[in-house]
Order: structure tokens, then sequence, then C-alpha cells
């Protein structure tokens, strides 16, 4: 297909000039905009019309119509989304005022030069692989988390990255200390053979609390499909719990390696400092965001 | 299950911290598409496995998951009409609204906040927009079956200039002859088919935007000739955009079920009742009393029920 063709982005022009009216971005600009911006992303020489239409492109309509300082543009852009870019930081916690100022910011910011030079504006290095909602919700999460985390702020993304000192691993101590690194060994052999899907899901489901719905989506499978590949997940994690030698003989009292393992964690939870929730509680406790419903 | 026990949180910390992370961190654009589902291919694996491996991005995509996912609609305010209606009976009301003000919203209200709420914010596409009302879902609508088979897809309206047309199979037919002429009579196409469904060719130009017309199948097997039609509209392009606009700003602010039904609302407005029957899909045990009527509307309009 030569590059003159592509009527996905012809039809594409077509009505983001409808949806982003008074925005005019000429088609010539917006076909080259694109066509380089798929190719660096996907690294295809000649982008398909799927690719393209893969994309976000009435979004880029407006993107690219601001990186090239289109009259309206910013605007336009602004009018769009500095709402929902309030309302959203004030679900992740900042309060009145502050909301409005955090999103200011970022909006005045989107207008400075990207890093590096990639753009000429920051908004510039949006792509369309993703909703321009999207990109700038990423965008705001990750300057209110960054924030918090100077300030040392409880109120947004509090929920601690994990209680037990990752360098130590919790069985140490519990179990006598060959069996300790063969558990060490087993475990991390078995997470690194687990598919990728698998550990995505356990990660994102048990370890950030996400929604199977919230999974099911990033994954881009049914939602069945996470509650399957958690339950592979753990079962080949179980599997390698179990296999591992010695573990039998502390395991007699327990009735299984992973019982012991579950003990083990139990007791050196209960023994860790008091005042720090545990992540599962901080998702639903005062401080956390309620947990979506999957 | 263990994976519903905490301890799993910390097993999990240990695997996760337990090597580097695999490839490079990732950007806001390909958080973004990985968050809303949009990432595919290599580029999906790749980001995943990354996730799997690196803390600050899990959180980042993970957060910005969350935060597409904001926005659920609880409704606890007194209404005017429920004030009016409670008026008669005081005490009556206040035992009510005691009850009320503890109780989640039901789904209707739910759902009727969420377009309000969606309304409010983005005037410019949903306007005027309400979900249908119960009256509106009792409705019988026009039978699907004209003539003696029923031609399900397209239904009303559709999106796509090469639809997918779909009819209710007539035992032991041969074969279909599918044709369709404008309003000004004119022959759209005509075109034979020997199961009951056929794609609009490619080979030849997509149906124009706004064109409305009446599609016919004849069915032709050894008992004779059986004839179905139905009419068609393709939405209109702004009508096209309209319509994408709104469900793309649904899914991001109107999550979970009260969304699914928002979204099937949304299409019945537009006529595109396949769109419709995507988002609603098959209620499930438990499903509310709206959302089974909803899709009873949808299957009866399309001539599935």
């Amino acid at each position: 297909m030569t590059e003159a063709a592509h009527p996905a982005l012809q039809r594409a022009h077509a009505a983001a000039r409808l949806v982003h009216r008074p925005v005019e971005l000429p088609f010539e600009t917006f076909r080259e905009d694109v066509l380089r911006l798929v190719r660096e992303r996907d690294g295809d020489a000649a982008p398909s019309e799927e690719s393209i239409a893969r994309r976000a492109l009435d979004d880029l309509y407006l993107a690219r119509a601001c990186e090239h300082g289109c009259a309206d543009a910013w605007e336009t852009m602004r009018r769009q989304y500095e709402r929902r870019l309030v309302g959203l930081a004030m679900k992740r916690g900042a309060r009145g005022a502050d909301s409005e100022t955090v999103v200011s910011d970022l909006l005045g910011d989107l207008t400075l030069p990207a890093p590096g030079g990639a753009a000429r504006t920051l908004l510039g290095t949006y792509a369309g692989s993703g909703s321009l909602w999207a990109w700038l919700a990423a965008t705001l999460v990750r300057r209110l988390g960054r924030r918090a985390a100077r300030a040392g702020s409880s109120d947004i993304d509090a929920v601690p990255a994990g209680r037990l000192a990752v360098e130590d691993p919790p069985w140490r101590g519990s179990v006598d200390r060959e069996t300790a690194a063969a558990l060490d060994r087993a475990l991390t052999d078995a997470w690194r053979l687990l598919e990728v899907e698998e550990r995505a899901a356990l990660s994102l489901k048990h370890h950030r609390g996400l929604s199977q719905r919230q999974v099911a989506r990033i994954l881009g499978v049914p939602e069945y499909q996470v509650s399957r590949s958690v339950a592979r997940a753990v079962t080949k994690l179980r599997a390698a719990v179990e296999r591992t030698p010695g573990l039998d003989r502390h395991a007699a009292d327990s009735g299984s390696g992973w019982e012991l393992l579950r003990q083990v964690l139990a007791s050196r939870l209960a023994s860790s400092p008091a005042g720090e929730p545990l992540p599962h509680e901080a998702r639903d406790g005062p401080t956390g965001r309620p947990h979506a419903d999957g | 299950m263990p994976t519903d026990d905490p301890i799993s949180s910390e097993i999990l910390e240990r695997l996760l911290s337990s090597g580097p992370a695999d490839g490079p961190c990732l950007d806001a654009d390909a958080v973004a598409a990985l968050a809303e589902g949009r990432l595919c291919g290599d580029r999906r694996t790749a980001a995943m496995r990354h996730v799997a491996s690196c803390a600050d991005c899990r959180s980042w995509v993970a957060d910005t998951a969350e935060s597409l996912d904001d926005g659920r609609v609880v409704v606890r305010r007194w209404r005017p009409a429920m004030a009016a209606a409670a008026a008669a009976a005081l005490v009556a009301a206040l035992g009510w609204w005691a009850v009320r003000a503890s109780a989640p919203a039901s789904p209707r209200e739910m759902v009727v906040a969420a377009a309000d709420r969606m309304r409010d914010g983005h005037a410019d596409v949903f306007g005027e927009f309400r979900p249908l009302t119960n009256a509106e879902l009792a409705e019988p609508g026009p039978d699907a079956e004209r003539g003696g088979m029923t031609l399900v897809t397209p239904a009303m309206s559709f999106i796509e200039g090469r639809p997918v047309f779909a009819w209710q199979p007539v035992a032991a037919a041969t074969g279909y002859a599918v044709s369709a002429r404008d309003e000004d009579g004119a022959v759209l196409f005509e075109l034979e088919s020997s199961e009951p469904r056929l794609a609009y060719p490619q080979a030849l130009p997509p149906i124009a935007s706004g064109t409305r017309f009446v599609w016919k199948v004849t069915a032709r097997g050894p008992m004779g000739e059986v004839r179905g039609s139905r009419a068609a509209r393709r939405l209109g392009d702004e009508e096209a955009v309209r319509y994408r606009r709104g469900l793309e700003l649904l899914r991001a602010d109107a999550p979970g079920r009260d969304g699914a039904i928002l979204a099937a609302h949304w299409a019945i407005r537009f006529g595109l009742l396949a769109e419709a029957r995507e988002a609603i899909g098959e209620p499930l045990t438990g499903a509310s009393e709206l959302e089974r009527s909803t899709a009873d509307y949808v299957a009866r309009r399309i001539g599935a029920k």
C-alpha cells in the first residue's frame, strides 16, 4: 500500500476535524506525523492499515495540532480534559485548590520541550497507542505518585511495596540454611518458568490488588482467563515448594511444605513492627482507595 | 484458594524482587495503551514481561488502570420526585429515608445518575441523552420478521460501510439471493450466498454514510422460495463520530455493569442494535431487572427472540 492511500487516515482525519472543531490540522501533516509515529513505535517501515487504525487517531489529531501550534488546539485540549483531570487528581488524594494547581501545572508543562529533543512539546511524545485521556491520566498519576513519595505523604499511593526486606527471604531462620536456600531457588526458578501472562496476572491481581476486570483489560484476555492464569501460577509455585528437598522434615507438623511456608510467613508478619498496614489492609483502609470489584 | 491469603503477597514480594527488570521501562504512551488493553502483539508481550519484573512500572500501570476505572457512581442524594411521593406519609417517609440513605441505589438509579454525570461532563457529546425508560423497554416494537423469514443484522442502524448481513436459516434452503435498494429504488447490490450470512464484499464500494435502504433475502429450496426484508441505515459520519466518542467516554468514566448497560442504551438511541447486544451481552445469574429488560429489548428488536 502506498503512503498516499491509507483510507483509515483519511476517514480519521475527516472525523477528527468534526470532533475537535475549530482545530484545523492539514491532512498531509497529520498523515506524515501518524506514519512516522507508527514506524517509530512498531518498528515497521511500511505501517499496515491495521496498525494505523489501531491508534487513537482522533486523539492524535488533537495532540499533533497542539504540537504544531495550530490555532485553538491547546485551548480545545484544555477544555476537553482539564475538568476530568481535576476530578482524577481529587480521587487520587489531591485536595480542593491543590488538585486544580496540579492539573494546571501539568497542562502547562505539556507545552514545554520534551526531554532529549524527542518532540517540540511534551504532548508531542504522545503516540496514540492508547487514548489521550489514558495518556494524560498516566502522566498525572505518575506526577502525583512522585510528589507523594517526595513529601512522604500517606494520602496518595501509601500502599507500601512490602513489609519484609526483600534481600532477606522471609523463610530464612525458620528452616535450616540449606532448606531455605533450596526453597528460595525453587520458588525463583518456578517464577521464571511461569508464562508471561501468569506472572503478569498474579502480580497485578495479588500484588497490586487490581480487580479481575482491570487485569483482564491489561492482559487483553477474558476475565475468566485471569482466574485460570492465577490458579495455574499458584499451582506451579506450590508444586515448586512441595518439591523442595529437605522441606518435608520441617513440614511434618504442618502437613505440607506449602502450609509450612504459610505458617512461617504468618509468624514473620505477626512479629514485624506494628503501625504499617499490610498491602491488603491498606487497599480497604481509611487512607487507601476502595478496591474496585471485579 | 491460597492466593486469597495476604501471605501470598509476601511470597510475591520476594519473587517479584528476585531478579533484574526484563527490558526497558515503559513510557506514558505504553502505560496508557497497556492500562486500556490496547497494546497488541509483541509490544504487549514485552510490556507485560517488564511489568511482571519492574515494581515501578507495575505501580504505574496499576494506578493508571485504576484511575481509568475511577468515577463509580454512588447515589445518595434525596431526589425531589421521591420526596413528593413520600410527602403523603411523613413518618413512613422518614423511616424509608433512613433505610434509603444507607442502602445502595437501584441499578436504574445508578445508570440514570451515570447518564446525568456524562451529560454534565460532556454536553457536546451526550446532549439530551437519557437511558430508555421502563415503558420504552417494554414496547414490543416492529416485528423483526417481514415476509416468511427473519433478517437479523444489519438491523436499524450500523456503522461500517461493509456490514455483515445475517438472517435466520430456512430449512432445506439450497441458496440465498441477497439484494438491497436505496430510498430511490436504485439497486445497491445483488449477491448470492450459500449460507445464512454474507459479508459485504471488499470488491464493492462501501455503502455510503447516511444511506437508507431495504435489503431482501430470497431463500431457494425444493419447496420453492421464501422471502424476507428489512430496512437499515448506515449512520452519517457525524453521528458515527458522536457515537464512538460517547462510547469511549463511557468506557473511561462509567465502568462495570452500569457502564455496560449505559453503553447499550447509548447504542440503542442510535439504532445500533448489534452494538447494544455486544455491550449488554447475555445477562448472567443475578443480573438486575434493568439489565435483563435491556437485553430482552435488544434481542426482540433484532429478531433473535
